[in-house]
Order: structure tokens, then C-alpha cells, then sequence
């Protein structure tokens, strides 16, 4: 399952954020730009690298802070009010009770018993069990972190469930989805999706998500047949490719292999060119993929979008294949070519593509709307941090 | 100055409507449907650092929730002139605090690791169960290897055993060490942990005599009695640990590791093990004009090609593992007066080490 999807429920919080209006106002939501962003990522750039990465939290918490004052919502924009230090003392928590034990543990159980002894692998595959147990509850906490700091007209947003609730949802999600080669997908997405934004508000006001999955499971089911059609005619063209080079020296390897016969220098090169040959197979299906399987995740943000609501008021996202793999396209080349400097600039493009393409039907009194009474966390995302779950 | 503005009190997103004023105490605000509120200049902040053109946001300290919205221009500048902490940018009295106490906890941190690295690993090398040092010496040796062929080991082998006991002669601290020969293409010898010694084919073909070799062993035995190998794995994991933290846990800058993990030996555990050879060598009564020997010729060498050192792949010759200096060599003293030196092997032994590789 293409990664693409986790960053779907990514995508659907700034969209969720995306409301609020005068009383019983429509809503409008636009991405404002303003100049200092250059500034902020060449900066972010040179103190991560000479503080070797240590400053990415100030430098996140400064992209965020100009990120959210360009987007508006009925006039007013967003204001992020976290700060570099809460998310430095949350990456220092979970290193302290969660990272660096694990690693000491490991590493004794390296030195005393060796590399290759059972205990040492049962304890990498506990480690990599319970990374997994908790990558909902990084997920979930991040997302609280970042509403917890992000205020519209002087009111907090919040998350108000429980992270371990998530955590095993998403945990069941996730093995759900090998044991069912996918298809339980649309459904478990639609869970995790209901459970995010149900528990989500802005001030007093609830978002509430209420649909099914049945309308996702057609896009799905195409692009899960299209996606195996397309692996297995990539790995037979691949396959005739090597024949085609080697030819004959082929079978008369898998000839040799059985009785031994050929050198062991021959051997080299043709499981050096079946080697090669599989990851080319790899990094192309990768493309591949990711392409065909970006009609699904537009499908799913646009039926996510109309499941959910505000109030009065409906949301609509015009999300499409094409303009998803030009977003995520165009940012990876923007990140990879300026060596990460262009970083928060490949953030602001997620960002200005949720608030162009996402819209609201209907009203909501925003005079209801009454400052939250949540508790706000003193220290942010240090799971999500080592996990490394967040786009931004 | 009187001008219109948007204020949300905090406890509601209503948006209203109020006259602010810049008056002696700070800034007076009130509306219709506002009470009035003075904000002191001090506790005011701006939300995003002003920008000409774009309406000056700000919060107060008294009132964590509440916003105050200034779009007229005129009245922001003035505001900016009383109050110069609001037009953000580039605050020099506070980065410059920012800054000193960064480099200062920097420096605190770099100097408490510094001293953690350099003194505790060398402690906890004697604190290492055997069994653990020779799981060390397994993965370690398991690299060289891979690198080239084993010959023989004292283990296994009479004339190795025989040196190994020659060198122990007459010195009851001697450690026990397990002597291997590999073949690799380069003239060096290393100690790895759990005390065992390798000495490469090409370092015993280099030697003139059995006493250059025989100094060579007695200053890995000081290395063995020492644990600088046991420490400076210890460290080389220690120094793994701090870039995964400063990674996040990563596995990015991990790789990294490999590359300290076979440092250099420092100057001072050098001369620990140049001591420990010199008194080695006379208790055993051999003499230690062969080490020096062996040195210059070594030093010769390393006048004809420049070395890199540190791993076992690029791994050079002794020079680069063990770090040559002028006093070093001079430190090495003959036998004193009325020890008659004794030939470290006998020519049948000699004859036979040279050959041990095939």
C-alpha cells in the first residue's frame, strides 16, 4: 500500500481547519502569500546543519508560524503559537524513556551474545513491534500538538480523544490491511478518518464526519487490479530484458547452477544483472504505482472532504489525480534538487493546494463558538519527531 | 491618536468592533460591545513580526486569548516608535543573549562528553565480563577476516606458542593473549579485544630479526594489558549513540559510526603500551633495540608513501594505526647494564615463523 495514504489524513486536517466565518456566515478559505519565507528557509538550512540538525525544531516551529499566517479564513488568518523549545523537550522524552534505552539495550545484547544470536533479533523485532504499536499514538499526538497551537480569531482548536484508543486502531488498521492484501483499506481509513476529525474542534465547536466507505471501494478495487496488472507486466519485461542481454548464458546458468559447473566469477555478474534487474523493477513500480494509486487518494480526500462538517456547513474538495502527482512530483524535485533547502517551500505548496482546492457549503455561527476549555500540552510531538510522521 | 480597530476578546470568535488610543499608560482600547482595557506597552506582543502594508496583530500578556487587530498604518508606526520590541525582526540585545547562552551550553555539553569519551570508556573496558570481550574480538576479527587468509594462532601452533611464552618470560603481570598470523597485504599488527594479537604475514617478512617482531608483540601485550582496544570500541558506540541522538534516532548518520569505530590509538595509550614493551622486553631479556629498529625502518617507509588510516578497508600500515613520533622512538632504551640480552627465537623457530604462510 503506497505510503501515500497516511499522508492523506495529514492533508484532511488543514482541510478540517479550513472553517469558521462570521454569524451564521458562509465560509471562505484562501491562502494568503507574503514575503519572508526565503528568508526563514536558508536560515532553517545553515543553523540545522552547524547545530548538526538540533535547530530543526525552531526551524519547523518558524515555517509553521508563517505557513499558518497565509492561510485566511474569512479574512483573518491562522495563527500558529508553538514554540522550538516544546518540541525540543518532547524529543528529549522520548529519547530519554523510549530511544535510548532501546538502543543500550541493544547494543549489550550485541556485545554480550553477538551479532547473530536468536535474542538479539527477538529484541530488534520487539523494538520494530512496538514502534509500530505506537505509531498511531505519534500520529494522534502530533496532531493534537499542532491544533493545540493553532488559534483563529484569538480561539484554540483541539483533540480531545485518546491517543491510545487511535494508536490501536491504527495498529489493527495496519495488520488488517496485510492480512486482507489491502482491501480493508477504504474501510479501516474511513475509521481513522471518523475518529481524528470527530475528535477534533475549533473553540467549543465540534467537526463531525459521518459517511461510508462503500462509494471508495470502486476507485479502489481499480486501481488495486490495475496496480498488480501493472507489477506483473513490468517484472515480464524485465525479465526478457535480461534474457535479451544475456541470452543463452541464461540457461545455461540455471543449468550450471545445479551442477555446479560454472565459475564462481560467471555466477557474479549474472546475479549482479538479476540483482540490478529486481531493482529497477522496484523503483519503477514505486512510480508506477504511486501514480495510479493517486485516483484513489483523490477519490478518498474528496469523499472525506463532503463526509465532513462544521456546523451548518459542508466541505467540498475538488482533489484530482493529476493535480496530486504534480503537488507531490513537483515537491520532491524542489527538496531533492536544492539538497533540502527548499523544504519549506515544498510545505507551503501542500498547503496553498488545500486551501485553493477546498471550499465549504452552507453556514456556521461563529458567535457559538466559545474559547476552548482543553488542556494544553506543555511539550510537543517528540514521538512524531522520532518517527519522523509529519509533513510539516 | 485615535484609530478604528478588530478586537476578539478570547472567549468568543466574534469579531468587534473598537476605538483604540495611544495614551500615556499604554493602549487604551474600548467599542460598543467592549469594555474598556488599557494594555501596557511592556506586555504587548506582536503575533507576526510587522510588515508595512499588512495590519499589525497583537496579544497582551494580561489577556492570553485576546487579539487586537491595528490596520491603520499611522497609528502601528507610532506605536512601533514607543514600543520598538513589536516590529520584530532582528532584536540585537536578545539574540545576542540567545546566542551566548547556546554557545555556552554547547561548549558545557562538548566539554562533560568530551571528558565522558576520553576517561570512561577506558574504565569500563576492565569492567567487561571476558565472555563479552571476546564476543567483541569475534565480531571484530570476523572483519579482518574477511580481509585475508588465517595462518595459524598460538592456539594451534608450536612456534607461535613459543614466542607467545617467550615474550611472558620473567614478567608474572604478563596478560594472557591468544598470538594469530594472518595474511594481508600490509605490515601492521593490532591488538583486538579479548586479548588477542594479529601480526601480518608482510610485518614478519619486513623484519630483519626476531627481536623487531618480538618488540612489536611486546607493545600489543601493552595494549592487551591496557584494554585499549576494549575502550575504544566502548567509545566508538558511545560516539554512535550521541549522532543517533543528535539524528533523532535515526538510522541516517549511523553508517558514520564505522567510521570511529577503529580510531586511531590516542598518544598517551602509545606510550602506556611503549612502557609496558620496554619493561616487558627486559624481563624477558630481549633486546628492545629491535623495536627501535623496526620503527625507523617503518618511519623510512612512511617517507616514501603517504597513509591513510582508521578502517579495516582502507586500512594502512602501522603508521596509521599506531601513530609514529620522533620521541617515541627515542624513548626506547636499550637493556640495562648487566642483563645479557637472549635471542627472542631460536633460528629453527625463526626459520619457521617466516614460513607460516606458506
Amino acid at each position: 500500500m503506497p505510503r501515500i495514504h497516511e499522508d492523506g489524513w495529514i492533508l484532511m486536517t488543514y482541510q478540517t481547519l479550513g472553517t469558521g466565518g462570521g454569524s451564521g456566515t458562509p465560509l471562505a478559505i484562501e491562502y494568503v502569500d507574503k514575503p519572508g519565507l526565503g528568508k526563514i528557509a536558508l536560515l532553517n538550512f545553515f543553523l540545522s546543519v552547524i547545530t548538526l540538525s538540533i535547530y530543526r525544531f525552531w526551524a519547523k516551529t518558524n515555517v509553521r508560524r508563517h505557513i499558518w499566517s497565509c492561510v485566511h479564513i474569512n479574512g483573518e488568518p491562522l495563527e500558529y503559537t508553538g514554540r522550538g523549545m516544546e518540541l525540543f523537550l518532547g524529543f528529549l522524552i522520548v529519547f530519554a524513556v523510549f530511544l535510548l534505552p532501546a538502543i543500550v539495550v541493544i547494543m549489550i545484547l550485541q556485545i554480550s551474545l553477538g551479532p547473530d544470536h536468536p535474542a538479539l533479533i527477538l529484541a530488534n523485532f520487539a523494538f520494530a513491534l512496538i514502534v509500530l504499536l505506537l505509531w498511531g499514538m505519534a500520529v494522534y499526538r502530533a496532531r493534537r500538538y499542532q491544533l493545540s497551537r493553532t488559534l483563529w480569531r484569538g480561539i484554540r482548536a483541539s483533540l480531545v480523544g485518546s491517543s491510545v484508543t487511535y494508536s490501536l486502531l491504527y495498529f489493527g488498521a495496519v495488520l488488517l490491511r496485510s492480512l486482507t492484501l489491502g482491501w480493508s483499506t477504504p474501510a479501516m481509513n474511513l475509521n481513522l478518518q471518523e475518529r481524528m476529525t470527530g475528535d477534533m474542534r475549533i473553540g467549543s465547536m465540534p467537526f463531525r464526519f459521518k459517511g461510508r466507505a462503500g462509494p471508495l471501494y470502486g476507485p479502489y478495487a481499480i486501481c488495486w487490479v490495475i496496480s498488480v496488472l501493472g507489477l506483473l507486466a513490468l517484472a515480464i519485461l524485465v525479465g526478457f530484458g535480461i534474457y535479451e542481454i544475456f541470452g543463452e548464458t541464461l540457461t545455461s546458468f540455471f543449468e550450471d547452477l545445479r551442477t555446479g559447473a560454472r565459475s564462481p566469477a560467471d555466477s557474479e555478474a549474472i546475479i549482479g544483472a538479476i540483482a540490478a534487474g529486481l531493482v529497477i523493477t522496484f523503483v519503477l513500480y514505486s512510480v508506477v504505482a504511486g501514480m495510479i494509486w493517486a485516483f484513489y487518494v483523490a477519490r478518498e480526500l474528496s469523499v472525506f472532504a463532503s463526509y465532513t462538517t462544521l456546523d451548518n456547513a459542508r466541505f467540498r474538495m475538488n482533489a484530482t489525480a493529476g493535480s496530486l502527482i504534480w503537488l507531490i512530483v513537483g515537491n520532491v524535485l524542489l527538496i531533492i534538487f536544492t539538497l533540502t533547502i527548499a523544504t519549506p517551500f515544498a510545505q507551503q505548496r501542500l498547503i496553498r493546494y488545500l486551501c485553493s482546492r477546498l471550499a465549504a457549503d452552507g453556514t456556521v455561527d461563529v458567535n457559538a463558538i466559545l474559547q476552548s476549555r482543553e488542556a494544553v500540552g506543555r511539550t510537543g510531538e517528540g514521538l512524531a519527531d522520532a518517527f519522523d510522521v509529519s509533513w510539516i | 491618536m485615535r484609530a478604528d480597530a478588530r478586537f476578539f476578546d478570547g472567549e468568543t470568535a466574534l469579531d468587534h468592533a473598537a476605538v483604540v488610543e495611544l495614551g500615556a499608560q499604554g493602549l487604551e482600547i474600548e467599542g460598543p460591545s467592549v469594555p474598556r482595557r488599557v494594555w501596557s506597552l511592556s506586555g504587548l506582543n506582536a503575533v507576526a513580526p510587522a510588515q508595512p502594508g499588512y495590519p499589525l496583530r497583537l496579544s497582551h500578556e494580561s489577556e492570553p486569548g485576546a487579539r487586537l487587530v491595528i490596520t491603520q498604518e499611522a497609528l502601528s508606526r507610532e506605536l512601533i516608535a514607543r514600543a520598538p520590541h513589536l516590529a520584530g525582526g532582528l532584536n540585537i540585545r536578545r539574540a545576542g543573549r540567545v546566542a551566548a547562552i547556546v554557545a555556552a551550553s554547547v561548549l558545557a555539553a562538548a566539554a562533560v562528553l568530551y571528558l565522558i569519551l576520553s576517561y570512561a570508556p577506558q574504565t569500563l573496558a576492565f569492567v567487561l565480563p571476558d565472555s563479552w570481550r571476546q564476543n567483541l574480538g569475534d565480531q571484530v576479527e570476523a572483519t579482518l577476516a574477511s580481509h585475508g587468509k588465517f595462518c595459524a594462532g598460538s592456539a594451534g601452533n608450536a612456534t607461535l606458542r613459543t614466542l607467545a611464552g617467550r615474550m611472558a618470560q620473567g614478567n608474572p603481570d604478563s596478560p594472557p593473549f591468544e598470538l594469530k598470523v594472518y595474511d594481508l597485504d600490509i605490515i601492521n599488527a593490532f591488538t583486538l579485544p579479548g586479548g588477542r594479537v594479529v601480526v601480518t604475514r608482510k610485518l614478519i617478512e619486513a623484519a630483519k630479526t626476531p627481536e623487531e617482531v618480538a618488540g612489536v608483540l611486546a607493545h600489543e601485550m601493552g595494549h592487551v594489558y591496557h584494554r585499549h582496544s576494549e575502550a575504544q570500541l566502548i567509545r566508538a558506540m558511545g560516539i554512535e549513540l550521541l549522532l543517533r541522538l543528535a539524528a533523532g534516532g535515526g538510522d541516517t548518520i549511523s553508517g558514520l559510526a564505522g567510521l570511529f569505530a577503529i580510531l586511531r590509538y590516542s598518544r598517551d595509550a602509545e606510550r602506556e603500551a611503549d612502557s609496558f614493551a620496554q619493561a616487558t622486553l627486559i624481563n624477558a631479556a630481549i633486546d628492545p633495540m629491535g623495536l627501535k629498529h623496526f620503527f625507523e625502518t617503518m618511519r623510512k617507509l612512511e617517507g616514501d608513501a603517504s597513509h591513510t588510516g582508521g578502517l579495516f578497508d582502507t586500512m594502512g600500515d602501522i603508521m596509521s594505526t599506531h601513530p609514529l613520533t620522533d620521541e617515541r622512538i627515542e624513548a626506547i632504551k636499550p637493556l640495562p647494564q648487566g642483563i645479557q640480552p637472549r635471542p627472542a627465537l631460536s633460528d629453527a623457530d625463526w626459520q619457521a615463523l617466516r614460513k607460516l604462510c606458506g
